[in-house]
């Protein structure tokens, strides 16, 4: 189950796809979502299968129906790295695009993302160098305290241990007074273990529910 | 050069008589036995204890044939010496060297481990000398670059030491697989083994010498006597109910270093080591500074000083694990004392070794208990070396990780053609039953991915061109062979204080639990946890108390099964009376109020005890199969109670026995407990119990690695190299769902079964309890073979403190329970 909460005095929707929904602005974001990774493994000599990146897209678009969006923002990391012309993944992204071509979607650059937009995505997104202020949130990659809002970034790819005998590894949103981290939103993405500070709400994302765990 | 009657004697055995005379000695009958095998052209195995003079054995053959054939300027690799441990390479070389010195031999000899210099390493690159020491990893390394079969092709000899060390482990299939090829590469080569006394030298022969070979074991067993001797409590009742207890014998243990030039102490783990260190050095009257520290995680430097530090004598004491137990011609030092449980004969054995180290001497071990029943195991240990019960290693096999890496290194090592390489792969004993299937499944994930359907996109490993099979990207083979080898360190975070100076390193699984500030012994200091940054934990020293030990993993051994079978002939004997020996007689109180309260298992009897308490019902049962069997049937014990009836259970275990607690478990007789102890559907009862998939994912680690799926980048590397970094753990995820039918995850969950839970060593442990009578107790109170259990488990609830205070608690009340 999905679970609504407060951030930054606006209601929002914590999603087990590890996306965050703003219901005010039909607005979803997600992070991290890194396209592409198993292509640069298996170019290096490590057998990735392939198949993550149409799993992702099959989410997204469970998510973004369920919830009705009309606009989807990328808060960094759409990219692995820069992809390869022929990668069968830009292919399928661009038949998904076409299918959902009423949203918008927008892309902020993250530090996993190559400078300009690769040309066989030409036209299938905005792409965002800076993050943007859409009050009362500032939109960005980095979670760092931002003058202007409550901060909505990536990055850090958050996760938490739970049970004594390291027994369950979750991702997690974290938010803080001042950001709000999201989980990374791509299936072949790894964690990061945060210490939360006492003040801090921390979610976990279980493979069908929202758990409140700080 | 043309040999003469000068430069060949008629007798080729007369250099080294000659050699040997000139020191005063003479050469043993099983050196000139090898010598004569070698010269005839035959591989072999020689086992012995440890410092018998199997190197000279070896090293002689190859010499002689030189000398004997007018061999003198080796123009290429003749021999190449594998040596398990890096650190012992220098070693090695320096004692090969002092042999060839007298030699008219124009022979070069160097070394090439992971620490060779980067200009040795570019002037082996032109040539080999004439005779390297190396590693298993870095001989695969050698075989990796593109002219390995004319590299050695005039190979003569390959010696192996401490083969037995490797035998069971991945790097010994590694090596297995490059003798193969080194075979193929020069077929005269002879490959000579040196391997401490094991249960089944014959097999461990067989696996080094691979199919069809007409090898020698040879014996260099001179019959040095080993005495087992024991510190013992002056109060024989009771002393010991449970761990720590050695900590008591501190002032004997001291008196026993003060009366010795130079001792060794052995510890079984790095923390007891840590513990043992400090508690030595606190109480140490005005040498504390001669007393080092030498364990896995302390910094290579530091273990080189204590090495140095106990040959020329300025050090009195080491404390030490496992890490000691290796070593050439290691100094013998005049006494080895052994803290806490044996838990084998051979390592016992080999430990005892390192004393009095000259063939024929006796060497002596002093075994210092840590509570009451491993006196009992001191008195086993030495019935066992008397009668000769040492255990046997059995070698791995089909691990396709290792198979996968290797054939890459082929392809990179001047390419392969599909049939030779099957062939020659499958006369390893590690791949002689090896399957098509299996072969395939190799081939296809190394050159399209691993899936045998349909090839990953822009994935070209290996490449198959009018049937040679090579690496044409530079870059891949590049990577390919930084992470070649299989040895494998968990996750370990180096530990440097703020000011610079690194003192070793730890478990991260560790290090994560601790907070800034928190204070943890070791490196034999008590350090304070500063931050930690990019793998780096910055400490700096503590003046305070330790509140926490970093526990390592893979710390624990389990008993070995001829250990726990001499173990339970002595609880028989004393069942019936017996207490033979100092031990024993030691022991004899805490084995008769354990016979008092509940009973002392005889052989053909397993002993289950239930006792109530207020936190519920206690079902302890005691296999004496060692801890990771009861590990495993733990958790199947306590599933199968609970489908009898739902109950919920934590348990505890040891070497001898486990615990189950319930606060409502089911009404337990014989009949439910036999039902409940069947070997029937063992397996999958093991895995409905047992969380088999974290298990599977955490063994994955070394797979993936061995198997070039993660790639461990290099401190100061770019970015190029963190792009292509992903924790094991993750690809197991991936693989587990988008490739299931991966040959290596099945592998993981295999090694599970196999190595992590011992199912075949568990399946035999419960087919002997369904032959044996089920001796059912209900004492009133914790037996003394009960009561370790329930520490252990306080161990893991409880803070240290409390942990401490109940422990010492109980142990009162059980005491006064035994004297009244």
């Amino acid at each position: 189950m999905d679970e609504a909460t407060v951030v930054a005095a606006e209601q929002m929707i914590l999603t087990c796809e590890r996306g965050l929904v703003w219901p005010r602005q039909k607005t979803l974001f997600i992070a991290d979502a890194h396209f592409g990774k198993g292509n640069v493994f298996r170019r290096n000599g490590m057998a990735i299968p392939p198949g993550t990146t149409r799993a992702d897209l099959d989410r997204l678009k469970t998510v973004a129906l369920r919830h009705r969006v009309e606009r989807i923002v990328v808060l960094g990391d759409f990219f692995h790295a820069r992809p390869e012309p022929e990668e069968q993944w830009l292919k399928a992204f661009r038949q998904w695009r076409s299918e959902h071509s009423q949203m918008s979607v927008d892309v902020i650059r993250g530090n996993h993302d190559p400078e300009e937009l690769p040309a066989a995505l030409d036209g299938a997104f905005s792409y965002i160098s800076d993050a943007r202020w859409e009050p009362p949130f500032v939109l960005g990659h980095h979670p760092q305290p931002d003058p202007r809002g409550h901060v909505l970034s990536g990055h850090l790819h958050p996760g938490m241990r739970l049970g004594t005998a390291e027994k369950l590894r979750l991702p997690v949103f974290w938010c803080r007074n001042a950001v709000t981290v999201l989980p990374a939103f791509g299936s072949f993405t790894g964690l990061q273990l945060i210490r939360p500070d006492a003040d801090d709400r921390v979610f976990g994302v279980g493979p069908c529910d929202i758990v409140s765990i700080l | 050069m043309q040999p003469n009657a000068d430069q060949a004697p008629t007798d080729p055995l007369r250099a080294a008589d000659q050699w040997f005379a000139a020191r005063g000695w003479q050469p043993f009958e099983f050196q000139t036995t090898v010598w004569r095998h070698y010269l005839d052209g035959r591989s072999g195995l020689i086992h012995s204890p440890t410092g018998t003079g199997k190197t000279l054995a070896a090293w002689f053959g190859p010499l002689l044939e030189a000398l004997h054939h007018g061999d003198g300027v080796a123009e290429s690799a003749r021999v190449l010496w594998i040596t398990p441990l890096r650190a012992l390479a220098a070693d090695t070389q320096a004692n090969l060297q002092s042999v060839l010195r007298d030699m008219p031999l124009a022979w070069d000899l160097e070394h090439r481990t992971g620490d060779t210099s980067a200009s040795a390493r570019a002037r082996q690159k032109k040539r080999l000398p004439s005779a390297l020491v190396t590693t298993p990893e870095s001989l695969s390394l050698l075989l990796s670059y593109p002219d390995a079969a004319k590299r050695f092709s005039q190979l003569r000899c390959v010696v192996v030491d401490e083969w037995h060390e490797l035998l069971s482990t991945k790097r010994g299939v590694l090596l297995e697989l490059a003798l193969a090829r080194l075979r193929t590469f020069s077929p005269a080569v002879r490959t000579w083994g040196l391997s401490a006394t094991i249960g089944n030298t014959r097999h461990a022969m067989d696996v080094l010498l691979g199919a069809d070979h007409n090898g020698e074991l040879v014996s260099g067993d001179l019959r040095t006597r080993i005495e087992v001797e024991s510190l013992r409590p002056d109060q024989a009742d009771r002393f010991p109910w449970a761990g720590h207890v050695g900590v008591r014998l501190l002032p004997q243990v001291m008196q026993a270093i003060d009366s010795a030039g130079s001792t060794l102490l052995f510890t079984n783990t790095r923390s007891q080591a840590e513990l043992w260190h400090q508690a030595l050095t606190s109480v140490a009257p005005g040498f504390a500074d001669q007393i080092a520290l030498h364990h896995g995680s302390v910094d290579r430097e530091q273990r080189n000083l204590a090495e140095a530090g106990l040959k020329d004598g300025s050090l009195r004491c080491v404390v030490a694990t496992s890490s000691l137990d290796l070593g050439v011609d290691f100094t013998p030092v005049e006494q080895v004392i052994q803290v806490g449980s044996p838990k084998g004969v051979a390592r016992l054995m080999q430990r005892a070794g390192r004393s009095g180290h000259q063939p024929g001497k006796t060497s002596r071990v002093l075994c210092v208990p840590t509570h009451g029943m491993e006196l009992v195991e001191i008195a086993a240990a030495r019935s066992a070396i008397q009668a000769g019960r040492i255990e046997p290693r059995e070698a791995a096999v089909l691990q396709l990780d290792v198979l996968s890496q290797h054939v890459v290194s082929c392809a990179l090592g001047g390419g392969f053609r599909h049939d030779d390489l099957l062939s020659e792969v499958r006369t390893t004993h590690a791949f002689s039953r090896l399957s098509e299937r299996q072969w395939d499944w190799v081939l296809k994930f190394v050159t399209h991915g691993g899936d045998a359907l349909k090839s990953y996109p822009e994935y070209y490993k290996v490449v198959e061109k009018s049937g040679v099979y090579r690496v044409p990207d530079q870059r891949i083979g590049r990577r390919h062979r930084m992470s070649i080898g299989t040895i494998t360190s968990d996750g370990a975070l180096s530990v440097r204080f703020v000011k610079g100076s690194r003192l070793g390193s730890i478990e991260e699984s560790f290090l994560s639990r601790l907070k800034t500030g928190d204070r943890f012994l070791f490196s034999g200091r008590v350090l304070e946890l500063v931050r930690i940054r990019d793998m780096v934990a910055y400490v700096r020293l503590s003046k305070g108390k330790h509140d926490a030990l970093p526990r390592w993993q893979g710390g624990r051994l389990p008993l070995s099964s001829q250990l726990s079978f001499s173990l339970r002939e002595k609880l028989d004997a004393a069942s019936r009376g017996v207490f033979d020996g100092p031990e024993m007689a030691c022991a004899r109180p805490l084995l008769e109020l354990q016979a008092r309260w509940s009973a002392l298992p005889r052989i053909g009897q397993v002993l289950v005890e239930i006792a109530q308490s207020r936190e519920g019902t206690h079902v302890f049962v005691f296999p004496f199969a060692g801890r990771r069997v009861h590990e495993g049937l733990a958790a199947v014990l306590a599933w199968r109670l609970a489908n009898i009836a739902p109950a919920s259970f934590t348990f505890s275990i040891n070497d001898y026995g486990m615990e189950l607690l319930s606060p409502r478990p089911p009404e337990l007789c014989e009949a439910v407990l036999r039902a409940a102890l069947t070997p029937e559907n063992l397996v999958e009862d093991i895995l409905s119990s047992i969380n088999a998939t974290e298990m599977a994912r955490r063994k994955f680690r070394d797979i993936a690695r061995v198997a070039g799926l993660v790639f461990q980048g290099f401190p100061g590397q770019g970015k190029s190299t963190r792009q292509v970094q992903a924790s094991s753990g993750l690809i197991y995820d991936v693989l587990h769902r988008y490739d299931k039918d991966n040959l290596l995850i099945q592998q993981a969950h295999r090694e599970i079964l196999e190595n992590e839970l011992d199912t075949r060593r568990l399946k035999a442990t419960l087919e002997r309890i369904e032959d044996e009578q089920i001796v059912l107790r209900t004492p009133e109170r914790f037996t003394p073979l009960a009561f370790p259990l329930w520490v252990d488990r306080q161990q893991h609830q409880l803070s240290t403190e409390t942990w401490k205070d109940r422990v010492q608690r109980m142990a009162q009340r059980l005491e006064r329970a035994a004297d009244g």
